[in-house]
């Protein structure tokens, strides 16, 4: 159970930085408080709603940024910060998924036990559920731009920011995905027919 | 010749150009084909991925992360007696991984041309136009032909215990609650329609707009591109609520065209409802509901704008063509306040309800219609 919001509501940004270098768990409890939620969402969106390995990169996500916070310049947001860790531990998670594909089957087998379908809200998940796997089989280069603009509504300057491209590259990348996810959605459509 | 614009399309959609540049790349985008497609196809995409959303982490994470810190911390203790463990720890780990994975290796590799073999022996038939996949329950169908495939004038009638799911040809599904009844119309390669007499059904369509309707005894609903949830009362009205992509509720001359995120309703009779948001507020709806199905006088309209907001302006669209000049001036003002009248749109053009300038103004509307909330708040 979290217990900082009381103590550091209104502590800014840069004081619970400095706090959390001198080993003030409250201040970094506090930290995490405030940014649990987009560093969860881009995980969980990034591979397709899977709670379990959202929760997994996230505690690495902040586990990083405990152990990295006594190095943080503070020139940009820990926001940013944490978006662009989320992404590369996203990426790296990914490269480990490939190398292991040959266990796909039983990943896949364990994935879908995890998707509760609650009768009150079954026609937004059912196109919810769809979306999420398709954007899951796009390539993390265009995954990323998606999951970052549309779950966590980052402007262009923004993303090209946290993935260290330029705006073009950004447009570029969101352009390719959008396409991708519209023919892979028709693929599934059609597929799950046969 | 003119330079195509593909660059800018993800701008122009995700609005991060000047005004000055929008009308520009509005105005190629008009007169080229080639970018249109292009625009359409990214639109399409992005109408899809805008069902992404945030989602809360499980409040048991801080205790996870908090004891992933202790967990550090030990391990920092402990890392100079374990850096002498190192080698022989990393010779064990690596003899453990080839005796673990050597025979689930052997096994997947021999188990692989069987498990081919099995999937490939139950394999499923051609798909058919309508074909019946899934059933909950002993829904009653009648005229279900081979492969569980209903004819045109076959039925399909749920009780309270009982549910199904049937395949539109290759262009979706369409999941059937309990206490429904579907009949199927027709099929051919220009449409698919079927009929909901009473009940509840849900479509996840992807084909050309116009390919599968929906007959209701109040209206039908005229799919463009989309997934919807579609309900009969025992009266014979309709209630209409798109979940993506874009529906047209239709009766005899006049159409209502209804965006994801939005509802609209039609009575028995050939009453066609104003289409809203779900998350409009309480008075909008109360005040187009009367208009709509009340006979509800000009107050009402004053209400509608007065509490719609910028995207609301789906609403006012809609409901410039039913109202007099003088509400139908009011209403552009309102939109006003939201954008500049697209370029060729006149003010006097829509209060006429020039055909062409209402559909221009639509046009630029539906970019409103999609903004999320939230999306540039700092939390």
């Amino acid at each position: 159970m979290l217990k900082a919001e009381s103590m550091h509501e209104n502590t800014s940004e840069s004081d619970l930085i400095a706090a959390g270098r001198e080993g003030d768990r409250s201040a970094f409890e506090e930290l995490f408080r405030r940014n649990q939620r987009r560093v969860y969402s881009v995980a969980f969106n990034f591979f397709g709603g899977d709670r379990q390995l959202a929760e997994d990169i996230s505690q690495q996500v902040f586990l990083k940024l405990y152990v990295g916070i006594a190095k943080f310049r503070g020139d940009a947001q820990v926001s940013t910060w944490l978006y662009r860790v989320t992404v590369n531990q996203c990426i790296d998670e990914q490269k480990k998924r490939n190398r292991f594909s040959f266990f796909g089957d039983i990943f896949e087998r364990e994935d879908s036990e995890v998707v509760e379908i609650d009768d009150s809200t079954e026609e937004r998940l059912e196109i919810s559920e769809s979306v999420k796997k398709a954007v899951a089989e796009l390539k993390p280069i265009f995954r990323a731009p998606l999951v970052l603009k549309h779950v966590e509504g980052l402007s262009y300057s923004e993303m090209a920011q946290v993935l260290d491209i330029s705006e073009g590259t950004v447009a570029s990348r969101l352009s390719r995905g959008h396409k991708m996810l519209a023919e892979s959605l028709r693929h599934l459509q059609v597929s799950g027919n046969q | 010749m003119t330079q195509h614009i593909t660059d800018k399309i993800p701008h122009f959609l995700d609005r991060e150009l000047s005004d000055e540049e929008r009308s520009v790349v509005g105005e190629h985008l008009i007169n080229c084909a080639v970018c249109r497609t292009e625009h359409d196809e990214q639109k399409a995409g992005r109408e899809l991925a805008g069902s992404l959303e945030r989602t809360d982490a499980p409040p048991s994470m801080w205790a996870a992360v908090e004891s992933k810190l202790d967990e550090a911390r030990e391990s920092g203790a402990r890392s100079r007696r374990l850096r002498l463990l190192k080698p022989a720890l990393a010779f064990g780990i690596a003899l453990m991984a080839m005796l673990v994975a050597v025979p689930i290796y052997i096994y997947l590799t021999s188990a692989g041309p069987e498990t081919v073999s099995v999937q490939n022996s139950g394999q499923e038939p051609r798909p058919s136009s309508w074909r019946l996949l899934e059933t909950r329950g002993n829904p009653q169908v009648t005229k279900l032909g081979e492969d569980k495939n209903l004819e045109i004038g076959g039925v399909l009638e749920t009780d309270a215990a009982s549910s199904a799911r049937i395949s539109v040809a290759e262009i979706g599904r369409v999941d059937i609650a309990p206490n429904s009844k579907v009949r199927i119309v027709n099929t051919s390669a220009e449409e698919h329609r079927m009929a909901l007499d009473r009940g509840v059904l849900k479509a996840v369509i992807v084909a050309p707009p116009r390919l599968f309707i929906v007959d209701t005894p109040s209206a039908q609903a005229v799919d463009l591109g989309c997934a919807y949830t579609l309900e009969v009362d025992d009266d014979g009205n309709s209630k209409l609520h798109v979940t993506s992509g874009y529906v047209a509720l239709e009766t005899e001359g006049l159409e209502s065209f209804v965006p994801a995120g939005a509802f609209c309703e039609s009575k028995k009779g050939g009453k066609l409802g104003t289409p809203f948001f779900g998350d409009a507020t309480a008075d909008l709806k109360k005040a187009l509901a009367e208009f709509d199905f009340s006979e509800g006088g000009p107050d009402t309209v004053d209400t509608i704008i007065s509490e719609s907001r910028r995207k609301d302006t789906l609403t006012l669209w809609h409901l410039l063509e039913k109202v007099p000049v003088q509400k139908r001036s009011l209403i552009i003002a309102r939109i006003l306040r939201e954008l500049d009248l697209p370029e060729g749109v006149t003010v006097e053009g829509l209060l006429g309800l020039n055909e062409t300038m209402m559909m221009s103004l639509r046009s630029d509307l539906e970019v409103l219609w999609y903004e999320q909330p939230g999306w540039f708040d700092e939390n």
